[in-house]
């Protein structure tokens, strides 16, 4: 079917025609999404089937939930901030736990105070343009966000990747700015860190002469 | 590709003779390590990036850390998105069709 709305219309035209009973402005905003999230639940799941769930939870959810969507957060987020809660589910899931809490007591370790120091510092070997058409590339790139902990994976595919602010990413995960920001830095410190491993050039690698460790 | 403190002409600081600079390396790395995201996503304030910046000018391992970080987002961003399968999309507009003729039976 074509789509009868043209790019230019906002998310919030599509939501109220959508609240109002039209099927297609909301196959619209499904259209708008998917990719987006099931490309989030891979990510963070690295398993077809489950990213395929949480997608179809993601926009039945919405579906279900639409009355009661305000428009105080844009959709956007408010689309994330669902599928996160069912993509941290089934991590719990698979964990064992059957608790959902996305605001969770920040934890000691959340402070500026304890992020840990670049350890390996090397330039790399090749550009990240060069990097991106490798498949090889995308598989390193996934194993290093598989190993980091969920909750600073999701604030970095939401900030980072999914381009939200750090007050968006706050909202959709229930959490305050500085616990994001916390989060974020670790993230990237430790994506950094990994990468460096496997794409720096060992001849080109660097100390730090007042490194704490040393 | 995020706004950040090298586009920000405001905020450019390079020795002018290219000399090496060690006396004014008053920001020491963990003080740039609390404020690299707000650098790397330009939104430090200029003095505070002017700082940041002659730090760097200074500290060679600093400087590449934020280029590998920069490099690390980008890789992410622009990395090859997962597409969904096709058959998978039909199954879930079925659906959620079916639970629209629910939800509104007389559309």
């Amino acid at each position: 079917m074509a789509n009868p709305f043209p790019p230019e219309t906002s998310d919030a035209d599509l939501v109220r025609r959508a609240k109002a009973g039209e099927l297609d402005a909301f196959e619209a905003l499904t259209n708008r999404y998917e990719q987006r999230i099931y490309g989030l639940a891979m990510r963070m799941l690295r398993q077809e089937q489950d990213a395929e769930d949480v997608t179809q939870q993601t926009f039945l959810s919405v579906l279900e939930n639409l009355e009661g969507f305000r428009g105080e957060a844009s959709f956007s987020t408010w689309v994330l901030r669902i599928a996160s809660h069912a993509a941290l589910k089934i991590i719990r899931k698979r964990k064992g736990l059957n608790t959902v809490s996305l605001e969770e007591v920040t934890e000691p370790s959340d402070n500026l105070n304890s992020i840990p120091h670049p350890e390996f510092i090397a330039d790399w070997r090749q550009s990240p343009e060069h990097l991106v058409e490798q498949n090889e590339v995308r598989r390193l790139l996934d194993e290093a966000l598989t190993r980091l902990d969920e909750k600073h994976r999701l604030v970095f595919l939401l900030r980072d990747v999914e381009g939200l602010s750090v007050r968006e990413t706050a909202d959709a995960l229930e959490l305050s700015e500085a616990n994001v920001k916390v989060r974020l830095l670790r993230a990237r410190l430790q994506l950094r860190e990994d990468l460096t491993r496997v794409l720096g050039d060992p001849a080109r690698q660097l100390v730090k002469s007042h490194h704490h460790h040393e | 590709m995020n706004e950040n403190c090298f586009a920000n002409k405001s905020c450019n600081f390079r020795p002018a003779d290219g000399s090496v600079i060690k006396e004014i390396n008053t920001m020491k790395c963990e003080e740039l390590l609390a404020m690299l995201n707000e650098y790397v996503d330009g939104t430090v304030d200029p003095a505070v990036c002017e700082e940041f910046e002659k730090h760097m000018a200074g500290c060679n391992p600093c400087q590449v850390v934020v280029d590998n970080i920069r490099k690390a987002i980008t890789l992410y961003k622009d990395g090859q998105p997962y597409a969904m399968p096709v058959q998978f999309r039909e199954k879930m507009h079925d659906a959620l069709r079916k639970k629209w003729k629910e939800k509104f039976p007389a559309k």
